[in-house]
């Protein structure tokens, strides 16, 4: 039997363990909460998770498509970019995964372990390069919405270079005031 | 070698990965986080409006420069709104702590941070209020699940009380309608007597003190920034609009945020206003002094709100208006509809609104004398005095987002979508547990849209984005509705983060789309000069 | 865990204190007699104080929490019941929170995942919600036959009902186990679930053992130990009439339970079981929502600072010509 046909059966099996260590890193009463609602718009955390990560299993029996990996990864670390974990907590429910098919497949050959443990070290990588991601694209939008604020106020900047419009001047004095008042 | 002899077994199950925090939330103290609160008020603002303790000072600092006698502060306010306000004294008394609220929380659902429950923030509070105002808390203490007043309890109310966007949620589902919004007002309250604010809510308060609006428009800016969207619409539509301002003898005071004056995509609801008022030939008028219809002085305190709020009825004395429209947002609707009548009222100089097109009187609004604006374009279409072409918005798929204050604190749910089905022909609900009454917060209100705080917000935002990423994977939605000028600002936001390529607008920007005016020329664009719909190759 | 002991402590000693005092100090007075009036007297005016209490802060602002569509254009359909704008409406909105437990309801909610209904938890709370307040409710009316001399027909029909079953000897009344379930329930939600259990305090966790103390009591004494029910009755007459005395051979497994009923009287009042009383008075329901038709007046409204517009064409007089926005002076 190849190591993807043991994963592929074993798989519904690995990403529950997998779904119930990764709750576990959340406070307890939290973790109930991941694990039992199951609406999908009251947990949304929790639905993430298990949709993830069993998105990820199912890969791991399969091709290891670059792409569906990359959805089935962005989706979780887009939510833990933002909430309370350093980066490395944020991306450490990957190494996970070898606890759990180590549990789940104690049988599998050293060729096997060492096909598990580059699939994982390549989720490992994968992870890091998505939670980059997410944290520029967070520090990103910090930098959109103060445009879009100002969205008007930067249109008529633009046109101030070519047009001496009083109305221009005023805008920009005024807003430009406000501004100092604030800061 | 000895470092190496655990096999790698063993070394895996010595990782910890869990973060449960063992101890009792009592004995668990805040953590000022980065990105997840905003900055402290600066001095000068708070001075602007006479708040107490005005200096500069900063939350994630040891020191927060609090005056000496503090407690004392604290305790004389907790005893004098006990006795002014029965919701306040009963939530402190009722809870069971059942645990229905727990869940209902965007922060919490967002955060998995167990002071986020609805039940444990209101514990924060209810834990001094039974060491100093209940026997059993004063002679069980602990026992009786209180606690004493120290630096570290007013620190965990300020990091945790303006972590609540008083969207009122867990309300809908408490048995005996504990409202969280009325504790975290309460305390608030507290928090301003100190001084500790954020600057993201006293920048505004000072400024729409002063200058009639939150941005601190002044009367020329905010004049000049509507004659350019004046330009745009007569680039879009070849009509050109005047509008008034000040007017006296108007039959109409429009009254909107200001952030739809300057911040994308609130400007295109404003142009919205500025069309279809046009459109009705309607006698009415902008006001420079009354240039505001939010109300962040709502985030500080009951007087300071009232302060802010009194321009409105001021103005609509003075101009001599009829009566009052307000434009789409949400936390002013809280205001207008539940406050401002009590605050500043009666309005007997004003009449009870009657829509001059359609002859329509509002008797829902018979002593506030203001209308939603979505009520009043609501009545015109269904009177058939529109000439609408929704297939202007067929490049959009709406859903909607019902605002929390809207929804929970008014009911305002059909007018909008009325609205919506009839200027746009692909229109998307969001899944039941997500809308109406009960709406998720798109996790920045109650003057929690700085960006400082972001990590903070995109957790509140969750649920939100989550039922927006739904009907957009299941019918393609790309545009998100709502009625709410933060809404407009932070869900734009929220869908950069979790859904890229859904944009986000206000009613009215669709209602100008659609809407044929009289002596227009062949529309070759929507409000934002993109192509129409059958338009892309022109 | 200590949050559950000593609550648990609290309940076992109240029961030592009860049997050692009758037992062994022979003081069937003091806990047939004074402590009962005792407790009636500071339950009736704890209760009339709190309520006093809550009345005497006043309602400043129309607050209610709209779960449905306003009454606004006529041809738009208001929800009535979830938007109240009317008394009536406000009134009928009030029963469906008071004896239906609306909001409460509202978490009972059929759940689709993986093409399967899923019951979500909460309904159970509902569930349990209701057994357990409507089994207390007429397993205290069932006692109202202890204090009247003629048991009225009311108290035999309900009798009969409870026992519909017609099990056991005497009759099993049904209220009398589901209350107990009820209770379990309440308890163990409160251990399992870890969220409830973070935010339980030993207040939570009294009321519900000495509640299951009094009703454990209560079914050993009707079908176990067979308690002289006349005896009882002439104690409790006696209470009612004024005319307060000890009959004989009332065993004392009866003291211990009115021992803990009166517990529960005198706590009530300074607990959170107050929510009896409270959930009548809750501003987020019991008010309709016509603040805009109707004037809602503050008693403690105040003048307050504001920014006149005279100050403000001061300050902006200026730029305010130069703009063309009219003034008031020129």
């Amino acid at each position: 039997m190849t190591v993807q046909s043991l994963l592929s059966e074993k798989k519904e099996q690995i990403a529950k363990k997998w779904f119930e260590l990764v709750a576990d890193s959340y406070p307890s009463q939290t973790s109930d909460f991941l694990k039992s609602k199951k609406n999908q718009f009251l947990n949304p955390v929790g639905f993430t998770l298990k949709e993830g990560l069993s998105g990820i299993c199912n890969e791991l029996s399969l091709g290891m498509d670059e792409s569906i990996l990359k959805k089935c990864l962005d989706d979780i670390i887009r939510i833990r970019a933002i909430q309370d974990f350093s980066p490395s907590e944020a991306i450490s429910f990957v190494f996970l995964l070898k606890k759990v098919i180590q549990e789940v497949l104690p049988e599998l050959s050293e060729d096997a372990k060492e096909y598990v443990s580059v699939m994982v070290e390549k989720i490992a990588l994968m992870s890091f390069d998505i939670y980059m991601q997410c944290r520029e694209d967070l520090f990103e939008i910090r930098v959109r919405e103060a445009e879009k604020r100002n969205f008007r106020l930067l249109q008529v900047a633009n046109q101030l270079m070519e047009l001496k419009d009083e109305r221009v001047n005023d805008l920009v004095t005024g807003v430009i005031d406000n501004e100092k008042g604030k800061g | 070698m000895a470092k190496f002899t655990k096999k790698p077994k063993d070394l895996i199950a010595d990782i910890d990965y869990s973060k449960t925090p063992s101890t009792d939330w009592m004995d668990t103290p805040v953590e000022f986080k980065e990105h997840t609160f905003c900055w402290g008020a600066k001095g000068k603002n708070l001075e602007i409006v006479g708040f107490p303790n005005a200096r500069d000072w900063s939350p994630a600092e040891e020191d927060w420069k609090l005056p000496h006698d503090w407690e004392n502060t604290v305790m004389d306010a907790i005893k004098d709104r006990l006795s002014k306000y029965r919701s306040f004294k009963l939530f402190m008394d009722i809870c069971v702590r059942c645990g229905a609220c727990a869940d209902k929380c965007h922060f919490y659902i967002g955060s998995g941070d167990p002071k986020n429950m609805p039940v444990l923030r209101a514990e924060l509070f209810r834990s001094i209020y039974r060491r100093y105002f209940t026997a059993p808390g004063r002679i069980f203490g602990r026992l009786a699940g209180a606690r004493e007043l120290t630096l570290q309890v007013l620190k965990e109310w300020w990091y945790y009380f303006y972590q609540c966007t008083e969207c009122r949620r867990c309300s809908v589902f408490c048995p005996y309608g504990i409202d969280t919004a009325e504790i975290t007002m309460m305390v608030r309250e507290f928090t301003n007597l100190l001084g500790l604010n954020t600057d993201w809510i006293s920048g505004p308060v000072a400024n729409c003190y002063i200058k009639g609006n939150h941005l601190g428009l002044e009367p020329h800016t905010i004049k000049s920034s509507i004659e350019f969207f004046l330009d745009d619409i007569e680039t879009i539509t070849g009509i050109r609009i005047e509008p008034s301002f000040n007017r006296k003898g108007a039959e109409i005071l429009f009254v909107t945020p200001s952030g739809d004056l300057f911040a994308d995509p609130g400007t295109y609801t404003c142009m919205g206003y500025l069309m279809l008022f046009h459109e009705l030939g309607l006698d009415y008028t902008w006001s420079t002094y009354a240039s505001e219809g939010g109300n962040f002085g709502f985030f500080t305190s009951n007087e300071m709100a009232k302060r802010l709020n009194y321009k409105i009825y001021a103005e609509a004395k003075r101009l001599g208006v009829k009566f009052i429209i307000g434009g789409e947002c949400g936390h002013m609707w809280r205001v207008i509809h539940q406050y401002m009548d009590t605050w500043n009222g009666p309005a007997d100089f004003l009449e009870v609104p009657k829509s001059p097109i359609t002859g329509t009187v509002f008797e829902n609004a018979k002593t506030t004398k203001m209308i939603h604006i979505t009520e009043f374009t609501a009545d015109l279409i269904r009177n058939n005095k529109l000439k609408l072409d929704p297939s202007r918005n067929d490049n959009l798929i709406v859903t909607y987002h019902d605002s929390c204050n809207t929804s929970r604190g008014m009911g305002l749910l059909e007018e909008p979508r009325y609205i919506i089905k009839n200027v746009c022909n692909h229109f998307y609900e969001m899944p039941e547990d997500t809308i109406r009454e009960k709406t998720f917060c798109c996790g920045s209100g109650t003057g929690l849209n700085a960006g400082e705080n972001m990590e903070l917000r995109m957790r509140g935002g969750l649920p939100r984005a989550m039922a927006v990423k739904y009907v957009k994977e299941k019918y393609g939605v790309n545009m998100l509705a709502n009625v709410c000028a933060i809404d407009r600002a932070t869900l734009s936001t929220l869908m950069d983060y979790y859904n890229p390529g859904v944009r986000v607008t206000g009613v009215h920007e669709l209602v100008a789309n659609a809407l044929v005016m009289k002596g227009e020329k062949p529309r070759e664009t929507n409000l934002r000069q993109e192509p129409l719909p059958g338009k892309e190759g022109a | 865990m200590m949050k559950m002991l000593v609550p648990l402590a609290a309940v076992i000693v109240l029961i030592i204190v009860s049997l050692a005092g009758v037992e062994a100090a022979g003081l069937e007075a003091v806990f047939g007699i004074v402590i009962p009036y005792l407790a009636f007297i500071i339950f009736v005016a704890g209760m009339i104080w709190r309520v006093i209490d809550w009345g005497k802060s006043p309602v400043p602002f129309r607050i209610p929490t709209t779960c449905g569509q306003q009454q606004s254009l006529p041809w738009i359909k208001q929800d009535k019941l979830e938007n109240p704008s009317t008394c009536t409406q406000t009134f009928a909105r009030m029963i469906l929170e008071v004896f239906f437990f609306r909001s409460l309801f509202r978490n009972l909610k059929t759940e689709l995942h993986d093409g399967k209904v899923v019951y979500g938890s909460d309904k159970w709370l509902w569930l349990f919600a209701i057994v357990f307040h409507y089994s207390f409710l007429v397993v205290f009316i069932r006692h109202i036959r202890f204090f009247v001399g003629d048991v009225p027909d009311v108290i035999h029909i309900l009798e009969a009902l409870d026992s519909f079953f017609q099990v056991g000897v005497p009759l099993v009344y049904i209220t009398g186990l589901t209350l107990t379930a009820g209770v379990l329930f309440l308890f163990l939600r409160r251990i399992v679930i870890p969220q409830v259990r973070y935010i339980s305090l030993p207040a939570d966790y009294f009321p519900l053992f000495l509640i299951f103390a009094i009703a454990i009591t209560g079914i050993l004494m009707r079908y176990f130990t067979k308690v002289d029910v006349v005896a009882v009755k002439n104690l409790t007459m006696g209470l009612v009439t004024l005319n307060p005395q000890i009959p004989q051979g009332i065993g004392s497994i009866f003291y211990v339970h009115l021992f803990l009923v009166c517990t529960l009287f005198i706590y009530f009042p300074f607990s959170k079981l107050v929510h009896m009383g409270g959930v009548f008075l809750s501003p987020t329901r019991n008010l309709a929502n016509n603040s805009r038709m109707e004037r809602h007046v503050n008693p403690w409204n105040y003048p307050v600072k504001v920014h006149s517009y005279e100050e403000y064409e001061h300050e902006f007089k200026d730029k305010m010509k130069k703009a063309g926005i009219p003034v008031e002076k020129e």
